[in-house]
């Protein structure tokens, strides 16, 4: 299974790469997807604190991921 | 009344001129409008510019549901939001918000509502750029 994340920001930046792909035995918790997404993406830890998103709304940490849903990484965010 | 709610995401500041007045009607006696202009400076650094970026989808799918909170605390008649991405230079508004209702206290309390839960949570993010260097804003994990 593979789950297509959007990211943004300085995370897309230092990713170098508007989008990552988890490669996933199965479906996934967004908790469990934060601690395999910061194995892949150290600035993640690095952020402190940041936000996942599932189909445009925040998710959390016991949704499901399945890998047909939009997910995306929100660092935290400085708009206005 | 149905509230009215709009939000759009733009590039060019023109295209903030005219889109506010629009939405003016006699049945709003109040119009109250939020310009947040980007300052000439930074922790004491002069700005050359700010840059945004946005997920634009969940922008228009978390102002929604922000305005849906509005709706069920005031009665208010609209509520127009514009907020530019890309370079915004110094001098120029980053996001502008009107908010029209029948009087000005429900006007006032939805557009502090609304800029207070917009910092918090729509999903755009700024890098400041000054002369010698740049840094991404991060004040709201």
């Amino acid at each position: 299974m593979t789950i297509r994340v959007l990211l943004f920001g300085i995370v897309r930046e230092r990713a170098g790469s508007a989008t990552f792909q988890l490669q996933c035995a199965q479906s996934i918790t967004v908790h469990t997807f934060r601690r395999q997404m910061e194995e892949h993406l150290p600035v993640l830890r690095e952020l402190g604190a940041y936000a996942v998103a599932v189909d445009q709304a925040f998710a959390n940490e016991d949704v499901l991921l399945t890998g047909a849903q939009e997910v995306a990484i929100v660092p935290p965010v400085s708009g206005g | 009344m149905i509230m009215l709610k709009k939000t759009q995401l733009i590039f060019q500041s023109e295209a903030m001129d005219g889109w506010l007045r629009e939405h003016r009607s006699a049945s709003s006696g109040a119009e109250v409008v939020f310009s947040g202009i980007v300052r000439t400076d930074e922790h004491k650094r002069a700005v050359e510019y700010l840059e945004f970026e946005a997920y634009e989808s969940m922008v228009h799918a978390e102002a929604d549901r922000i305005f849906e909170e509005v709706e069920q605390q005031w009665k208010v008649n609209a509520v127009v939001l514009t907020h530019r991405l890309g370079r915004v230079f110094p001098g120029e508004a980053a996001v502008v918000l009107a908010v029209y209702a029948r009087h000005r206290y429900e006007a006032f309390a939805a557009c502090q509502y609304i800029m207070d839960e917009l910092k918090k949570r729509l999903p755009i993010w700024k890098k400041e750029v000054f002369a010698d260097g740049e840094a991404w804003v991060h004040p709201h994990p």
